[in-house]
C-alpha cells in the first residue's frame, strides 16, 4: 500500500512536469481555472501519465466528474491508492 | 455523473434520420450531412464498422465524431483504419475536454476491436491531443505552394484589401511574365507524359498500385471516385480529374485537383482566394514524369484562374521539379496512428512517407 505522502508527492510531481511548473504545489482545492496553461489538452496528459505511474484506470465518468484536485485524491482513494 | 459512449453504424445513422445528423438541435448532433454524404456513398464500407461515435453526460450529447473508413495498405496487406472527422463538442461543454475524453473512449474502443485509428492533417491542438492519447505521429506529407498571382502575397503583407489591389495592377503582371517563363522551362519533351481530363474513374482502373514496402493508403478507382464525389458535394468547390498517359498513350498516373475560395495554407488563412489544391496524385517517379507534372498543374492552376497552387506531395522527385519551379516548402499534413495489436510495425516506422496525397476535409477538430 502506497503512503498518502508518497501518492501526493508522485501525483504532485506529474502535475509540475505536465504544467512545466516546478514550483506548483498541489492542493485539494485547486482547478484547472488557477494554473494558466492547465487547458484540455494538458488535462488528458495528467490523465494519461497517471494511469501509467500510479497504476489506475479512469473512467469516462469520473473524470467527467472531477472538479479539481480533491475529487482527483478521494477518486484515488476508491481505487485502493492512497 | 452518468456518461454513456456510444458507436454506430451506418444503418443505425440511416434509421435515426436526418435530424440525428448535426444541429440545429446540438443534443442530436451526430455529424455533418457532408460526412454523411461521405459515410453513405463509400464503395466498400463494412456494414459492422462504426462510422460515428458520441459521448454523452447525464443523457445529453456533449461530444460526436463522425468516421470514415480508409484502410492501410502495408507491403501488400490491406488493413482496415477508420479515420475521424468533424469532432463536435458541445457549444456548452467547449474547452472542457469533452472532446479529448471522447477520443480517449474512442481509442480504447477500437483497440479492443482490434482497429487502428488514424488522423491527418489534424490542427496543432488535435495533433497534442493524440500525442497525449499516445497516437504516434507516423509521417509527414510535405506542402508545396506557389503564387500565381501577388493577390495573397501583398494583401498579407500591406493588410488592407484596397491597397493590395493597386498594388496588384503593378506586381501582377511581372508576376504573370515570371509564371509564363516557369511553364515554358517546365515544357515536357514530345516523348513527355501528356495529359487528359477524365470525368470518369473508369479510365483510371487500368492504372495499377504501385507496389511498395511503406504504408499508404488504398487508392483504386472506386475509392478516387468516391473521393471526388465528395469534393464535388460542396458547391463552392470546383474538382477536376486528370489522367496522365505516356507517349504509348497507356494509362501512367493522375491527380485530382480541387479549387475553392476560403482557404487555408499552412498556418495562413486567406480569405477571397482561390486556392488550386492537388488533393491525390499518383505518377511514375521519374524526373521526366515530375517535370510533365509540375508543368501539367501550372497549366491547370493558370486556366482556373487560382492565386495560389498548393501540391502535397511525398514523391522526392515531384518535391524537386517544385522547388527548381520556385515553389516555396511549407510545413506538411502530419499523419498519426493509434497504437494497436495487430497493426504491423512497419506502421509505425517515424518517416514512414505516405504515397498518397491526404484530404483537406481530412483536417477536423
Amino acid at each position: 500500500m502506497k503512503t498518502e505522502a508518497s501518492v501526493r508527492d508522485r501525483v504532485q510531481d506529474i502535475f509540475r512536469s505536465v504544467l512545466g511548473k516546478p514550483a506548483l504545489v498541489v492542493h485539494d482545492g485547486l482547478a484547472a481555472k488557477d494554473v494558466d496553461n492547465w487547458d484540455s489538452v494538458n488535462n488528458i496528459v495528467i490523465v494519461m501519465e497517471l494511469e501509467e505511474k500510479l497504476g489506475v484506470v479512469f473512467t469516462t465518468a469520473e473524470l467527467a466528474g472531477m472538479q479539481d484536485v480533491g475529487d482527483l485524491f478521494r477518486c484515488l482513494a476508491s481505487k485502493g491508492v492512497s | 455523473m452518468k456518461t454513456e459512449f456510444e458507436t454506430f453504424t451506418r444503418q443505425e445513422v440511416a434509421e435515426r434520420g436526418e435530424a440525428f445528423l448535426w444541429p440545429p438541435d446540438p443534443a442530436v448532433a451526430l455529424m455533418p450531412p457532408s460526412i454523411w454524404e461521405l459515410v453513405r456513398t463509400h464503395p466498400d464500407l463494412p456494414a459492422d464498422l462504426p462510422v460515428a461515435t458520441a459521448l454523452s453526460i447525464d443523457g445529453v450529447r456533449v461530444a460526436s465524431m463522425g468516421l470514415i473508413s480508409q484502410p492501410l495498405r502495408i507491403g501488400g496487406r490491406v488493413v482496415p483504419c477508420l479515420t475521424g472527422h468533424s469532432l463536435y463538442s458541445h457549444p456548452d461543454r467547449r474547452a472542457g475536454g469533452v472532446g479529448g475524453l471522447l477520443l480517449r473512449e474512442l481509442l480504447k474502443n477500437l483497440a479492443g476491436r482490434g482497429l487502428p485509428f488514424s488522423a491527418y492533417g489534424a490542427t496543432p491542438y488535435a495533433n497534442r491531443l493524440m500525442t497525449a492519447l499516445r497516437m504516434v505521429n507516423v509521417g509527414l506529407s510535405p506542402r508545396w505552394v506557389i503564387p500565381l498571382r501577388s493577390g495573397p502575397i501583398l494583401r498579407s503583407r500591406l493588410g488592407s484589401v484596397p491597397l493590395a489591389r493597386v498594388a496588384a495592377v503593378a506586381v501582377d503582371p511581372l508576376l504573370r511574365a515570371w509564371s509564363l517563363v516557369q511553364r515554358a522551362r517546365y515544357r515536357p519533351s514530345a516523348a513527355g507524359h501528356a495529359l487528359e481530363e477524365v470525368d470518369s474513374f473508369a479510365a483510371l482502373r487500368d492504372f495499377g498500385l504501385p507496389e511498395t514496402p511503406l504504408v499508404h493508403v488504398r487508392r483504386d478507382a472506386a475509392y478516387l471516385d468516391w473521393k471526388m464525389r465528395f469534393a464535388r458535394h460542396d458547391a463552392a468547390v470546383r474538382a477536376r480529374a486528370f489522367r496522365v498517359v505516356d507517349e504509348s498513350g497507356r494509362g501512367a498516373g493522375h491527380f485530382l485537383v480541387r479549387v475553392a475560395t476560403h482557404e487555408r495554407v499552412g498556418s495562413q488563412e486567406y480569405r477571397d482566394v482561390r486556392i488550386c489544391r492537388v488533393l491525390d496524385l499518383a505518377m511514375p517517379s521519374s524526373a521526366d514524369g515530375a517535370r510533365a507534372a509540375v508543368y501539367h498543374l501550372l497549366r491547370v492552376a493558370a486556366r482556373e484562374r487560382a492565386d495560389v497552387l498548393e501540391v502535397l506531395t511525398t514523391d522526392a522527385r515531384i518535391g524537386s521539379a517544385c522547388r527548381s519551379a520556385g515553389f516555396r516548402r511549407s510545413n506538411g499534413y502530419e499523419m498519426l496512428i493509434s497504437r494497436t495489436a495487430g497493426l504491423p510495425d512497419a506502421a509505425y516506422a517515424i518517416d514512414n512517407w505516405f504515397l498518397t496525397m491526404v484530404e483537406s476535409e481530412s483536417a477536423f477538430f
